[in-house]
Parts: C-alpha cells; sequence; structure tokens
C-alpha cells in the first residue's frame, strides 16, 4: 500500500516540468562557484575544499532548502485544488502513507538534485585539472547534507499542507534559513532545522564534524524528522481537513 | 486608480505587510548583526557601512521578497480561473499596469522599511556622525530603480505561468544570482539586472591596510547603470503586457 501511495506521489509530478526547477539550482550553484573560484584561485589554493566552500556556501544557506520547500510546496498543490484534500482523506490508505509517501518522494527528488550538484562539482574539479586527490570528506559531506534535506522536507511539508498559498511557504523557509543563519553564527546550529544543511554539507568549515558532533547531528536529524513527521500525521488525522 | 485600489482589496487579509515585515525584521537582524562588529573597531564609516550592509544583502532578499509579491498578486486569479470574466470587463493592458504599480507600491513600502530598519540600527549603535539622510534616501530611491526590471520581469513570469513554481524558482536563481554577482569583477556583475542593488546605492568599498574594509560615499549617478536598468525594465514590462493580451486565458 506504502508503494502504490509512493507510486501516486510520482504520477502527480508527471508532465509538471519539476525536473526543469530542479536541474537549473545546481547548474547556476556551479556555474557562479566555479567562476568565482576561478577568478580567486591565488587566495583560495586548497583546490577541491576551496570550490567546494565557492560551491555550496549560499547554496547550503539559503537555496538549497527553498528548492527544498518549492518541492513540497509543489507535492501538496494539487490537493489544494477543488477540494482535493477532501477526496485524498476518504481513500482507502491509512492517514500516516499519505505523509509518509510524500515525504518519500521528496527525498527522492533532493537525492537526484544531490547527486547531480555533488556530480558537477566532480566535474569542475576535473575541468580545473587538480592535482590532489578528490576529497574523502565528500562522502561525508554528501550523506549528512542529504539527512538535513530530508529534515527540512519534513517541517516544509507540515507547513505546505497547513498553507494553501505556494509563495508563503516558500517565504516562511526563508524566514527560517535567516534565522537558522544567525543561529549557526552563534553556535547553535545543531539545534534548529534550517542550519543542519550548512553544518552537514560543510559549507563554513571542511575539517568535518567530530565524532560527538556526528552523533549530535544524526541524533538531531532523526529528532526532527520523527517529529515533524508525528505533527504532520497527527494534524491530519485530528483536524478535520477541509480543503 | 480604481483599479490599483480593487488590487489592494485582492489581497486584504492575505498577509502581504507581514511577509514584507518579516522580511525587515529578518534584515534588521542580520544588519545590527553584520554592522556592529565593523563598527566596534573603531571605524569613522559607520552609518556608510550600514547602508552598504543593507544594499549588499537586498540583492539576496529583494528579488525573492518580489518574486513571492509578483506570486500572491497574480495567483488570486490563476486559482479562480477568473481572468477570461475579468478581461471582459477591462482591458488586459490596464489589469497588467495596475497589478505592476501595486507590486511598485508594495517595494516602496518595503523601501522605506529598509530607511527606518537603517535609522534604528545606526541609533542603536550610538553612531556618532550626524544622521545622513541624504544617504538613506539615496538608498532608498537606489532599491526602488534596481527593483524595477525585476517586479517587471517577476510579474510577468506569475502571470503568463499558471504554475506559480516557476516564478518562484526565477526570483531564487534570481537572488542567488545578485548575491553571487558581488564576488565577479564589476564589468561581469553589470550583466546581471540583480547585481544593480549595490551599484545604485552610491556606496563602494574599499579595501585599506591590513584588509580592513571601508565604505567610501559618492553622491555622483551611475546614469549607465540607472539607464541600462530603466530600460531592461521598460522592455520587460511591455514584453509582459504585450504577452499577456495577447495570450488566451
Amino acid at each position: 500500500m506504502l508503494i502504490r501511495s509512493i507510486e501516486a506521489e510520482w504520477s502527480k509530478l508527471r508532465h509538471s516540468m519539476i525536473w526543469a526547477v530542479l536541474l537549473v539550482l545546481p547548474v547556476i550553484s556551479i556555474l557562479l562557484g566555479s567562476g568565482n573560484y576561478f577568478g580567486n584561485r591565488q587566495i583560495l589554493s586548497k583546490e577541491w575544499y576551496s570550490l567546494w566552500t565557492q560551491v555550496v556556501l549560499f547554496y547550503g544557506y539559503f537555496f538549497f532548502p527553498v528548492l527544498i520547500s518549492i518541492c513540497c510546496a509543489y507535492s501538496c498543490r494539487l490537493e489544494h485544488f477543488n477540494h482535493n484534500w477532501n477526496s485524498l482523506m476518504t481513500a482507502p490508505i491509512p492517514i500516516e502513507y499519505v505523509f509518509i509517501a510524500k515525504l518519500i518522494s521528496i527525498g527522492m527528488l533532493t537525492l537526484f538534485v544531490h547527486l547531480f550538484t555533488c556530480g558537477l562539482y566532480l566535474l569542475a574539479g576535473f575541468l580545473f585539472k587538480f592535482q590532489s586527490p578528490i576529497p574523502f570528506e565528500l562522502i561525508g559531506w554528501f550523506i549528512r547534507g542529504f539527512c538535513a534535506s530530508l529534515v527540512i522536507a519534513a517541517l516544509q511539508l507540515c507547513l505546505s499542507m497547513l498553507i494553501k498559498s505556494f509563495a508563503a511557504s516558500v517565504g516562511l523557509c526563508m524566514g527560517g534559513c535567516i534565522v537558522g543563519l544567525a543561529l549557526m553564527l552563534k553556535g547553535y546550529g545543531m539545534f534548529f532545522p534550517y542550519s543542519l544543511l550548512s553544518l552537514g554539507l560543510g559549507s563554513v568549515s571542511q575539517k568535518g564534524l567530530s565524532a560527538n558532533d556526528n552523533l549530535l547531528f544524526a541524533g538531531m536529524t532523526v529528532l526532527f524528522i520523527a517529529v515533524f513527521s508525528l505533527w504532520g500525521i497527527g494534524r491530519l488525522k485530528r483536524k478535520d481537513v477541509i480543503a | 486608480m480604481k483599479l490599483l485600489i480593487l488590487e489592494f482589496n485582492k489581497l486584504k487579509r492575505r498577509k502581504i505587510p507581514l511577509t514584507i515585515f518579516m522580511l525587515l525584521a529578518a534584515q534588521f537582524a542580520w544588519g545590527l548583526g553584520g554592522s556592529m562588529s565593523h563598527i566596534r573597531n573603531g571605524s569613522d564609516d559607520g552609518w556608510a557601512y550600514i547602508v552598504y550592509f543593507y544594499a549588499t544583502i537586498n540583492s539576496l532578499f529583494m528579488p525573492i521578497l518580489i518574486a513571492v509579491l509578483a506570486s500572491r498578486i497574480s495567483d488570486l486569479e490563476h486559482k479562480g480561473s477568473t481572468f477570461k470574466m475579468l478581461l471582459t470587463q477591462i482591458p488586459a493592458q490596464k489589469l497588467y499596469l495596475s497589478k505592476f504599480l501595486c507590486c511598485v507600491v508594495f517595494v516602496i513600502i518595503t523601501a522605506l522599511g529598509q530607511m527606518a530598519a537603517i535609522t534604528l540600527t545606526g541609533f542603536m549603535a550610538h553612531l556618532p556622525e550626524a544622521y545622513p539622510i541624504k544617504l538613506i534616501l539615496f538608498h532608498g530611491l537606489g532599491t526602488l530603480t534596481a527593483s524595477i526590471p525585476i517586479i517587471a520581469l517577476q510579474l510577468g513570469i506569475s502571470m503568463l505561468v499558471v504554475n506559480q513554481m516557476f516564478a518562484l524558482t526565477a526570483g531564487l536563481a534570481g537572488g542567488f544570482i545578485g548575491i553571487m554577482s558581488m564576488l565577479f569583477p564589476a564589468g561581469i556583475s553589470k550583466l546581471f539586472l540583480w547585481s544593480y542593488y549595490a551599484s545604485l546605492s552610491a556606496l563602494a568599498p574599499k579595501i585599506i591596510d591590513n584588509a580592513r574594509m571601508i565604505v567610501l560615499i559618492n553622491y555622483s549617478v551611475d546614469i549607465g547603470s540607472v539607464a541600462v536598468v530603466l530600460i531592461s525594465g521598460i522592455i520587460l514590462y511591455l514584453s509582459g503586457s504585450i504577452i499577456f493580451s495577447k495570450k488566451e486565458c
């Protein structure tokens, strides 16, 4: 039943041109980041590490979270039209599968964006003919970045289910990113969902997280996903969802 | 004028002032934090630094805010499929103009709010210099001028494409390009419409000894930049208006 729910979510995305939206941001991020790296190679001397910071700096702070919020808002868009929430809530599937299927489908989209960004980053590095080997830390950045993106997806999915307007939930995400940046600079980034992505991607420090920090990161990720998912599912079960 | 008032009536209870307020609050918090460390180092360009800081973060925030505003203004008719009915009563160009002016009014409100936020930031920092009314007015005018082509572009996308996802993605990409273009040489950054917030602010950064940055004030108007921005705005507005009037709704 869950597989069929996920298939239903995928079929809603057909012919939506969401692929164009998902591809644009990583391409712009890599082009601008690579351009800036190329123009400042005398200062940015750490090759792969310097290129990574240029690519993911603003990408991790603002633009990937807002892209995730756009995906979540689009996922709920069909239900907000023509009283479709009412129809969905009368469907013979467990209510939790509605939320989980949406979260999994958005997770697959963010995984695609993440893989595409990393692929373009590696391509840019090869085109620059870097002498040093590909950093081992890339695996950690990738995994932590993807996990943090699921946290944002879970929260934004809850907001998109609540808010009918497409733009409003995206605007809230932007506000959350700004608060997340402030908290990260103050040292509280681990405890706020929107700042986990920047920490996980290593956009500020390429040293990587210590073992304790990795444990805390994993714990906060699981906690946030669980809390937001339970909130979203609980709201669907308890509230009279009126479309 | 009546159409403009009708547009504002349509936006009642859609929490657009709240959206603008949240953006201004975020800019104020970021501006206050970002300016304080520079001011505490004993620099004598306090007000100029604060205004320049706001001008640079405008490159990030304003394209996204304008995209959200244009989307909220346009999606009422898209959701209700009421464009066709509306266009039986008023010409398409007048409807487009009223929505454009509605966006411009909200951006003016945002610019005024920023001027107030800059003033509050400066007073909270207890700056010794005199209050630079001319500089702050210049900043407000520069913000509005730089926003004109972006409003025209975003409104065009929001009005012509039903799915607001594309308009918001364009705004997001614009914000990204705007903030990154500041890292490029001046000649290349001027190719991007989203990079003009800093260049139309009468301020320029200068790196002095020990890599310390100060901000210099230069009130001479860059006629070339203003011309590029205004001509682009006119072209984008006319393109959007003509395509909308010919489009089957």
